[in-house]
């Protein structure tokens, strides 16, 4: 973690004290996530990962390198939610959690402009720094203690439980909730130039993490890497252009 | 165009380092048994729910017996043993009450794992269990009414009920399957022993002054009991205390703690006599909740000894992500499938429910028909 967190922040440091007199645009940018984790739970029967969807609220600061490369700094708030839900005899139960990140990506954007002039087309990648913020953990899953006994039709008892609902703040352990994340991101977009200073953009972004959420035994089956697809619509404005 | 080139390698690059997770590898079968280790160490680190308060080093445990089952040949049947000595001891320290390895193997089938009773049967105050019945039916007025029951997995369930000295109501059961036995339409005696104290519960004397609940040397039971027996002593459902489950792999993997209530019948009436339970060293899992939500209850006591330490209840093998599994055919391992913490925010697990008032176990006193923690709880509502 600790050679990611060094790289970063020399790429975020070289990015804005390196070409002082550069283009900067700021703007700002919102949207919804799509989080997918890749989260160790094969071993479970009847079982299954749903993605989670929220939202994402970024603020965007933009650096030109050259015509047609930008450096893209996007201190933002990202939700990455998922749930874990039961599948077949065990239908109903689910657990969700919604975890609200911090995130500050640092991208690379390459601008290819179109033949209509005012519209043109961004790739990009780069890398992220991200803090968990706050979660929120939800469910439902069966009450032990509410259970009733009926006997079958082939005299074996079955026990039948009732669902108990839960909504709860997620409260950090700091034995298993890893709240730093790094993890690199790529995406692309469409701009729209509403004269040379003002300009409206559609982007969609892929975060990876390359940090388990989980500090507790990776090894041994409670990894969990956050996968976020974002689609935001944002304005930026040009501070110092031409 | 070059640069766009690198730049899409990078991409599909990046794109395809992705999944990281994985659970370990278990075969399906085992091919030696060091794979029995890596079954039995995986499933305990993933479904074993006390590794928030457990002290055993689960991770120094993989690293000092993996190398010794390593050179054990499954064959050898005095390796055989020696792996069951290898299991006892790495699971030597485990406080979960509940914690016990059956063997399953042919070889095996005699063995047996039960850390607890281990050391429990090293403690001072150590005892037999005692069949409380055969004194305390010396108690009760004429008219009293026992019997029994065999449940569906063939379990024998013995219940007795009666008033004593006409102002008291006592109820007494050895294993919870009481719901089980009142719904079944086979005629059985423990029927006839709830009829009989619902009966009285229902109309109750005015002379009748408290009602004593007896769980001495009752190895608790089905879950649904909690409701059934208790439900009729309130009105509104009855916090008494917290479970909670795992919700991953992950040791401390864990739901929140959901509130734990015991629920009213229809109808039922809140109970307003005094509440004595009595419980003993022998009253497990089941019979501990039951202790403990008669004292979430006003007007409650508790007298005897410290219960036995299993407080976490068990359920299937796949309906939580917590509790009993199989490895192999070699073995299951029982365990809680929640983890319960008491109303007073405490985890009694391994340790055992304090009475409010004490009374050791007096065999002599008992062989005679005297039992002092009856006879102290009759004394407590003259």
């Amino acid at each position: 973690m600790k050679s990611y967190r060094n790289s970063f922040w020399g790429l975020v440091l070289a990015t804005f004290v390196l070409q002082a007199k550069a283009q900067v645009s700021i703007g700002l940018d919102a949207g919804i996530t799509r989080n997918s984790p890749d989260i160790a739970l094969s071993n479970r029967a009847l079982t299954a990962i749903r993605p989670g969807y929220g939202y994402a609220l970024g603020l965007n600061v933009v650096k030109s390198i050259s015509h047609c490369l930008f450096f893209a700094f996007l201190p933002s708030l990202q939700q990455k939610n998922f749930s874990i839900i039961r599948t077949g005899e065990f239908k109903g139960i689910y657990m969700r959690y919604e975890s609200t990140y911090f995130q500050l990506p640092l991208l690379l954007q390459y601008c290819l402009k179109s033949l209509a002039g005012r519209v043109f087309y961004s790739i990009e990648m780069g890398g992220y720094y991200g803090y968990w913020l706050a979660g929120r953990d939800k469910g439902k899953i069966p009450d032990i203690f509410g259970v009733s006994n009926r006997v079958n039709s082939v005299s074996q008892t079955e026990e039948e439980f009732q669902l108990t609902y839960y909504n709860e703040p997620h409260y950090f352990d700091s034995r298993v909730d890893q709240r730093v994340e790094w993890g690199w991101v790529v995406g692309g977009g469409i701009h729209y130039s509403l004269n040379k200073q003002h300009e409206l953009f559609l982007v969609t972004r892929f975060y990876q993490s390359l940090t388990s959420q989980q500090k507790s035994s990776p090894d041994f089956g409670s990894a969990q890497y956050n996968r976020v697809l974002s689609l935001t619509l944002g304005y930026l404005i040009v501070l110092n252009g031409k | 165009m070059t640069r766009r080139t690198s730049f899409s390698g990078l991409l599909l690059l990046l794109l395809c380092s992705c999944n990281k997770s994985k659970v370990p590898a278990i075969p399906a079968s085992p091919g030696s048994l060091s794979d029995v280790f890596e079954a039995y160490w995986n499933g305990m680190n993933n479904n074993y729910l006390y590794w928030d308060i457990d002290t055993t080093d689960w991770d120094k445990t993989y690293a000092v017996y993996k190398p010794l089952f390593a050179v054990l040949n499954d064959q050898d049947p005095a390796d055989l043993r020696k792996a069951v000595g290898y299991f006892r001891q790495m699971s030597g320290g485990i406080i979960d009450g509940h914690f016990s390895i059956q063997f399953t193997y042919p070889l095996l089938k005699d063995s047996m794992i039960y850390p607890v009773l281990n050391r429990k049967l090293l403690a001072p105050d150590f005892h037999s269990p005692f069949p409380y019945p055969r004194a305390d039916s010396g108690y009760l007025d004429s008219g009293y009414v026992s019997g029994g029951y065999v449940t569906t997995g063939q379990d024998r369930v013995f219940a007795m009920s009666g008033t004593i000295q006409r102002r008291c109501l006592y109820f007494y059961c050895d294993k919870f399957a009481l719901q089980e036995a009142f719904e079944s339409d086979r005629v059985n005696g423990v029927r006839n022993v709830l009829q009989y104290f619902f009966e009285q519960l229902n109309t109750l004397s005015p002379e009748i002054r408290s009602l004593v609940i007896d769980v001495r040397n009752n190895a608790g039971g089905n879950l649904a009991d909690l409701n059934f027996l208790l439900g009729s002593f309130i009105s509104k459902p009855l916090a008494f205390g917290y479970t909670r489950y795992k919700n991953g792999n992950g040791r401390l993997n864990y739901t929140p703690w959901i509130p734990a209530y015991v629920m009213p019948k229809k109808n039922s009436k809140a109970l307003t006599l005094p509440v004595i339970v009595l419980a003993d060293s022998y009253s497990i899992s089941m019979a501990e909740a039951t202790v403990m939500a008669i004292k979430a209850m006003p007007n409650s006591y508790f007298i005897g000894e410290t219960t036995w330490g299993a407080t976490g209840p068990i359920s299937d093998e796949a309906l939580y992500y917590g509790g009993p599994f199989s490895v192999y055919n070699y073995f299951s391992v029982y365990t809680s499938s929640a983890e319960f913490k008491y109303i007073d925010g405490r985890i009694y697990e391994g340790k055992g429910f304090p009475p409010d008032i004490p009374i050791p176990f007096d065999a002599g006193g008992l062989l005679n028909g005297r039992d002092r923690q009856l006879e102290k709880a009759l004394s407590l509502v003259q």
